[in-house]
């Protein structure tokens, strides 16, 4: 008798601890937010990703009932940001920017990155940017088909700038030019601007990178674009034939941006951000601000974030082991 | 054009514009003042709040609060010591010998008078030259770039008087602190041991703050001896007097025209423009030694050098559209998010805008100097604060500006690091200056180098073939000949070196 | 102590220093001259500083000049104090918070910098962590961490 009751009572204890573990998810789930969301951004303030950041978190008010707010951690190709998201606790409150280099890339030229994909649950992708060819205005070629003919037939060497070894711009050159069998040389500069300049200057013959950063420069009669080297003809540049056009059909590098968290976050919690945040980029102000920087919106689900940067990790390896940037 | 610029200061004395103006010199001011917050993260956080503003508006912000920054940026230099960044420096150098006197108001107000004789001056220039002027950078490619960074570190490594072997040490030294964190070119990690952080490299503020501030907070800790009390020093006269306003001006003209000159060249602008101009100011005076005890000339000259290389740097911003320097890219994306390019065809097709923009400047430098001058004697009576309370400010405001660097504790620990090495180096009479030199200058080499090598094949024939780069070499080769033989002679006249 | 004889050591360590940054240096890939690679530049910086630091022991003649003062024994600890503290300070101030781990830290500084008596300290640390919270937090936009407490 006694053991029934003691069985009994344990099992009612057992119970009302079920009972109260799982009110404890609902409520969670419920109040989630509760407090302003920490959004990381490992790169630089007034930067691309920096502007987006603060669009996102401008435009959130209308559908989070607290606020998002932008810190900047920055260095180390976003490895330093990254290393403190996946450090932060999986609650929902930190969710960090990345692209796909930071996964992709990086693992391979840096020893002891502070963190792996395995480390974070994707959510949302927001935007994409795609890497462009251009060149000075006064250069002879006036498209690409003219910078391919002349460089076979008089056996020149293309000098190309690009942002950094192992990034998309210079990945995409460097499969271009393997493509279309043209003589090149990478000469690396400290990101994209530095690259662009040169360019302007007429010290390097070709500039890669991506068509946002690019456009101004084009606008103000110092660029003109050759080609984009994606699948898709970009926002930026419609007139300008892109690697579908030219029978390229493997060739498409795009920096995606896209929201992660912590792994361990809850299910719940990365539903309701991934849905939110869904409606924050189809919000027309997001549409508008994201237009002004001309960066073109890309959404992509968590699942479809990961099978893209695996596959891309997969490619990137070989790239990078047959350029000659790894052993 | 004086159509354009009479159109201009009409439209900016509007009461959006100028409230716009005063706003971004008001927050430069102020992010000048405190150490670790600089213009150009101030300025990108600022950015979506310019939404709120018409574009016009939103640039005579932006643009308030970098020049602003300049004005504000050499207070702690004088004061305490301590600098916020690296073009301040310099300032440490006479300024703060200058405050130790009792002459910290008159360093004080050299600096916004230098800063606004500069800023008004390059202003001039920026108007008359903008678009003749802006193709001078472009002729700089990489191995332009690198012949003037060599140059750069000669001319600028011995700056203070130590014995070159112990200058060119510290320049090695702070190469080599430049050389930890990711390398530029190949995306490689060097020297982090095992240290996330230390990918992302070191940051400059936490390491200056480090160096100067917490190293003389340490040097007060080891015998806790007060300075000399200014409690005495009268209001009147902190202000500078009369014959110190004269010594003024022609460093700041000097300083204006280096620093102008400077900042329209790619690299870092402000820093060697004000390390330039130091330099310049030495070589011109007729007492070259007094430098470095407290001279009026040392702080009146860097500080309007390094608000001319502002000014000189949004040459190739409006007159091109391309950003040289981290300030004017956070600028060019205001630009960008309100729709506009600057360049050529701005000036033509936008030009009440140009002109807006630069009348905004002209008024923004005199609400800047009127901001600056009355807050002279504020300032300078932080000295008459007791050393023991004075040092937990200055703690503290480091410690916020290190942790606000990258919003990490990281920076803390780099800034205690700093501080210790700071401390010995003041022991065994080592001036950190040079480091910093090395450390911002190095890195530019080593990517300048790399690149250049890449663009020429591996030959190092077009670094002297190639006119700018040759000459440059030749001027770097010319002036350490020159060097070696006055040692040489003065070696002759005093045989053996007891000072040392 | 004698002067010149700290150079010495100065020296002395930084060539060693030197000498360990030659070796890894050295692991990574140095290439050429005419196409340097990443090991290239520290390998060099590492090597003229350790030629000119080991000129520098040589050439600094050891003297019995004496140098400045020194604050002796009880200076050093004060300095090893204030910098095991703030390396404390800096670990617990994303636990605690700013306000409170500053405040406290605050207290030790007056207190380590010679400050008599304890009123004057806590009133002045009070009010100038909740200033810089004010002017940082809340002006200019510094996200500092709120920790347990915030407001």
């Amino acid at each position: 008798m006694m053991k029934m009751r003691k069985i009994g009572l344990l099992l009612m204890i057992g119970m009302l601890c079920l009972q109260l573990f799982t009110f404890n998810i609902e409520v969670a789930a419920k109040n989630y937010p509760t407090k302003p969301i920490q959004l990381i951004c490992p790169w630089a303030a007034g930067g691309s990703t920096d502007l987006l950041c603060r669009t996102l978190a401008k435009v959130a008010p209308k559908y989070f009932p607290e606020p998002i707010v932008v810190i900047n951690r920055t260095g180390g190709a976003a490895a330093v940001g990254l290393g403190d998201a996946k450090r932060a606790k999986a609650d929902g409150y930190t969710i960090v920017i990345a692209s796909n280099p930071p996964f992709v890339s990086q693992p391979y030229l840096k020893k002891n990155l502070p963190y792996s994909l395995n480390d974070f649950t994707s959510i949302i992708g927001l935007s994409k940017e795609i890497c462009t060819m251009a060149v000075n205005t006064e250069s002879p070629w006036e498209n690409i088909d003219q910078l391919i003919e002349d460089a076979k037939k008089n056996n020149k060497t293309i000098t190309f700038g690009h942002s950094g070894v192992g990034l998309f711009p210079h990945l995409a050159a460097e499969s271009f030019f393997k493509a279309t069998g043209v003589q090149a040389r990478g000469v690396v500069f400290d990101g994209d601007g530095p690259a662009i300049t040169a360019a302007i200057g007429g010290h390097i013959d070709v500039v890669i990178a991506t068509a946002n950063g690019l456009v101004q420069q084009v606008k103000a009669g110092n660029l003109k674009a050759l080609v984009t080297l994606a699948q898709k003809r970009s926002m930026s540049f419609p007139d300008i034939p892109c690697m579908k056009d030219m029978g390229y059909d493997d060739i498409d590098f795009n920096i995606w941006k896209y929201l992660l968290v912590p792994k361990g976050t809850s299910d719940e919690i990365v539903k309701y951000l991934h849905d939110n945040f869904k409606k924050v980029i189809e919000d027309p102000e997001f549409i508008a601000g994201m237009n002004k920087m001309e960066m073109e919106i890309g959404y992509l689900t968590g699942k479809e974030i990961d099978n893209k940067l695996n596959k891309e990790y997969k490619l990137v390896g070989n790239m990078l082991k047959e350029l000659g940037f790894i052993k | 054009m004086f159509e354009g610029l009479f159109e201009g200061f009409q439209n900016v004395l509007t009461l959006n514009n100028l409230f716009a103006c005063f706003i971004g010199c008001f927050v430069g001011t102020l992010v000048g003042v405190l150490p670790g917050l600089g213009p150009v993260p101030t300025m990108g956080l600022l950015l979506p709040f310019t939404f709120m503003l018409d574009p016009t508006g939103a640039i005579i912000m932006l643009a308030g609060i970098f020049y602003g920054a300049m004005y504000g940026g050499s207070t702690t230099s004088i004061l305490l010591n301590l600098p916020g960044e690296a073009a301040s420096v310099v300032t440490c150098l006479d300024g703060h010998e200058m405050a130790k006197k009792g002459r910290a108001g008159a360093a004080l107000a050299a600096s916004a008078i230098g800063s606004w004789i500069a800023g008004t001056l390059g202003l001039v220039g920026l108007m008359f030259f903008a678009v003749a002027l802006s193709k001078v950078a472009l002729l700089f490619g990489p191995i332009e770039c690198f012949a003037i960074t060599v140059l750069g570190i000669f001319l600028l490594g011995n700056l203070s008087g130590n014995k070159p072997s112990r200058s060119f040490l510290m320049v090695f030294i702070g190469i080599l602190f430049g050389c930890i964190g990711t390398d530029k070119t190949t995306g490689m990690s060097r020297f982090t041991f095992g240290s996330a952080d230390l990918i992302g490299g070191i940051d400059l503020v936490p390491m200056i703050m480090g160096l100067f501030g917490i190293a003389d907070v340490l040097m007060f800790l080891e015998n806790r001896k007060e300075n000399p009390s200014l409690a005495s020093v009268k209001f009147r006269d902190l202000y500078p007097k009369k014959e110190e306003l004269k010594r003024i001006i022609k460093p700041s003209l000097r300083g204006t025209v280096v620093g102008f000159l400077i900042g329209l060249l790619p690299g870092p602008a402000a820093v060697i423009s004000s390390f330039a101009s130091y330099k310049l100011e030495k070589k011109v005076s007729s007492n070259p030694d007094a430098f470095g005890t407290g001279v009026i000339e040392g702080v009146a000259g860097p500080e309007s050098a390094n608000n001319g290389a502002a000014v000189g740097s949004m040459v190739p911003l409006l007159g091109l559209g391309i950003p040289f320097a981290p300030a004017t890219a956070v600028l060019l994306s205001g630009f960008m998010i309100h729709g506009i390019t600057p360049g050529p065809l701005f000036i033509r097709d936008n030009s009440l805008m140009f002109w807006t923009i630069i009348a905004s400047m002209y008024i923004g430098n005199v609400i800047l100097v009127l901001l600056n001058l009355p807050l002279v004697g504020l300032f300078a009576s932080v000295l008459k604060i007791k050393t023991r309370i004075l040092m937990p400010i200055i703690v503290l405001v480091c410690l916020i500006g290190a942790y606000g660097v990258n919003n990490s504790v990281f920076g803390i620990f780099v800034m205690v690091f700093f501080g210790l090495v700071g401390y010995l180096f003041k022991k065994v009479n080592l001036d950190p200056s040079p480091l910093i030199v090395g450390f911002i200058l190095g890195p530019m080499i080593e990517i300048y180098t790399r690149q250049s090598l890449v663009l020429t094949n591996g030959s190092f024939l077009p670094f002297i073939t190639k006119p700018i780069s040759g000459s440059l070499f030749l001027i770097a080769l010319l002036l350490s000949v020159l060097t070696i033989m006055r040692n040489i002679a003065k070696k002759r006249n005093t045989p053996c070196d007891k000072k040392y | 102590m004698l002067g010149k004889q700290k150079e010495r050591i100065f020296f002395a360590v930084i060539a060693v220093i030197a000498l360990l940054f030659m070796i890894i240096s050295i692991s990574y890939e140095i290439g050429t001259i005419s196409s340097p690679q990443g090991g290239f530049f520290p390998l060099v910086a590492s090597t003229v500083i350790f030629i000119l630091s080991l000129y520098l022991f040589i050439s600094t003649r050891p003297t019995t000049e004496q140098t400045s003062q020194t604050g002796g024994m009880t200076g050093l600890r004060r300095i090893f104090l204030f910098i095991i503290v703030t390396l404390i300070y800096a670990v617990f101030l994303e636990r605690l918070g700013f306000l409170v781990s500053t405040f406290i830290y605050m207290i030790f500084l007056l207190k380590v910098m010679g400050q008599p008596g304890w009123r004057f300290a806590v009133l002045f640390s009070l009010i100038s962590v909740i200033f810089c919270w004010i002017c940082f937090q809340k002006w200019l936009g510094v996200p500092l961490p709120t920790g347990i407490v915030s407001f």
